[in-house]
């Protein structure tokens, strides 16, 4: 199987039969989204999955799943997936659903309900919420041991405060340690994931920006993604053609304000912020260049004398450092210099990708789209 | 603990008891979402992205006229008003309001929340 995570799922391969994940999230990042997201993957790839969940109504994971533009009931109904209920018992309340441990205090009838259904991966929602209903981590870690036997196993976590033993020991008992945490930058709160243990592959230690997007789902994340460059490049355009929707503040079609896109690429998302390109607006690039990822610098193949103000552009835009890929663009007109001679005459850093374009025809932007991600993998 | 965004948050949901607000964000200045209290068919983040936008153009502008800083944006738009002010050099607060909403009470609400934003982000 596989989490339908970009990236990660690049760096730690198929996850093998058998084995128990972890994944943990600190407190005020709701575990279930990532569970949810990375079940809807596995559904997708026809393996059946059972969602055991104790800390709220059934009801709630639909619920959850539909907010972030998932359909479970189609799985539901073809018996692909089954959602058990063990949180009505726990709370003393009637159920309606279809699968119900009326009595989870004790875990052999969490495991007669299991055994009485089929699946190739069993989602637990959530094994903190287990371990402060039984008060102790020993008979959770022994049910993760016997359902790992029949099926694959993922843990949901929210990692409160507890014991550092409690945490070490439930750590060790599983193949993977998957931690999704909050991480403060300038501004905005974002967050990532961080593989910490990968128990069939060796890994580098990495970093995976996350967002769960409403709708959407669980997607790579990147907040800012600028676009930027001389008057009449073709700015616009290119924004227009990586985005999924757009919005423009144009008068005359010329950029006035702001272009803002959202991409969704091969499971990268991104928001897209393209610049005004004349000089009269240079006050505002700096707030709308503040924070950004990575830079796309659009220039017209064809006006190499727009060149200077295009370097003057990176520099007021505080670009340098970032990751940036040229769009040689307007190709299409019969004087454009090739990519080759716009990388010359730009006179950029080696590694700079410059990829020849014609935006308004959506040419080159995929192979445009392939060097930017790759450079955001980095 | 409660993180900064729970507590911006908190703020924001002050402002949903006052008569006539619709929504609500914290925006950094440069565009991105710090934190919302939106109705669920807003596009949050272009929100934000415009809303910074129309600030950082009414300032540049402002700085042009040579009269001194804004104090806030005031947008009228047929089915709302939209206000966005500063809350520190990080932030800006956006209010969107029915347009039959109390202005000036809209103002004061608006500047005791805007005190208690810049502590929580802290520029």
């Amino acid at each position: 199987m596989r989490t339908g995570i970009r990236i990660l799922d690049d760096k730690i391969g198929e996850i093998p039969d058998n084995v128990a994940v972890l994944l943990s999230t600190s407190p005020g990042i709701d575990p279930a989204s990532f569970g949810i997201n990375i079940m809807d993957t596995a559904l997708k790839n026809n393996s059946k999955c059972v969602y055991i969940v104790n800390n709220k109504p059934a009801s709630a994971v639909r619920r959850e799943a539909s907010t972030m533009g998932l359909d479970l009931s189609r799985y539901e109904s073809n018996n692909l997936l089954y959602i058990i209920d063990a949180f009505s018992g726990y709370m003393g309340i009637h159920s309606d659903e279809k699968h119900v441990v009326e009595n989870p205090f004790e875990t052999k009838n969490i495991l007669d309900e299991v055994k009485k259904v089929q699946g190739d991966i069993i989602f637990i929602d959530s094994a903190s919420s287990y371990i402060d209903m039984k008060e102790e981590v020993e008979e959770l870690l022994r049910m993760i041991e016997t359902l790992k036997k029949k099926m694959t196993v993922v843990a949901l976590f929210s990692a409160w405060e507890y014991e550092k033993e409690i945490v070490k020991s439930i750590k060790n008992n599983f193949d993977a340690v998957l931690n999704i945490k909050p991480v403060e930058e300038v501004t905005i709160v974002r967050q990532f994931l961080f593989p910490e243990k990968i128990g069939w592959k060796k890994i580098k230690p990495f970093a995976v920006p996350v967002k769960v997007l409403k709708p959407g789902g669980v997607k790579v994340y990147f907040p800012k993604i600028l676009v930027t460059g001389p008057y009449n490049a073709g700015k616009s355009s290119i924004v227009k053609s990586l985005s999924n929707k757009v919005v423009s503040v144009d008068r005359m079609g010329t950029t006035v304000a702001l272009d803002h896109g959202y991409m969704d690429y091969k499971g990268f998302a991104a928001d897209i912020y393209g610049t005004p390109g004349q000089e009269d607006f240079d006050p505002i690039l700096q707030y709308l260049a503040d924070e950004a990822v990575a830079v796309i610098l659009v220039v017209d193949s064809a006006k190499p004398e727009t060149f200077i103000r295009a370097k003057d552009m990176l520099s007021k835009t505080k670009a340098y450092g970032l990751p940036i890929v040229v769009a040689a663009n307007k190709q299409d007109m019969g004087n454009a210099l090739s990519a080759e001679d716009v990388k010359r005459k730009l006179g950029l850093p080696g590694d700079v990708p410059v990829c020849p374009t014609v935006a308004t025809e959506k040419k080159g932007v995929e192979l445009l789209l392939d060097e930017l991600t790759e450079r955001l993998m980095r | 603990m409660e993180t900064k965004s729970e507590k911006l948050l908190s703020e924001l949901k002050k402002l949903a008891n006052v008569g006539n607000i619709e929504g609500s964000a914290v925006v950094a200045r440069n565009g991105l979402m710090i934190a919302s209290d939106l109705p669920r068919d807003v596009d949050e983040r272009r929100l934000g992205a415009m809303s910074a936008t129309m600030m950082g153009a009414v300032e540049t502008a402002a700085i042009t006229l040579n009269k001194g800083t804004i104090k806030r944006v005031t947008a009228e738009i047929e089915k709302a008003i939209l206000v966005a002010m500063g809350a520190g050099k990080k932030a800006i607060l956006v209010v969107s309001a029915s347009p039959n909403a109390n202005l000036g009470m809209l103002m004061v609400e608006m500047e005791e929340r805007v005190k208690n934003i810049r502590e929580i982000i802290g520029v």
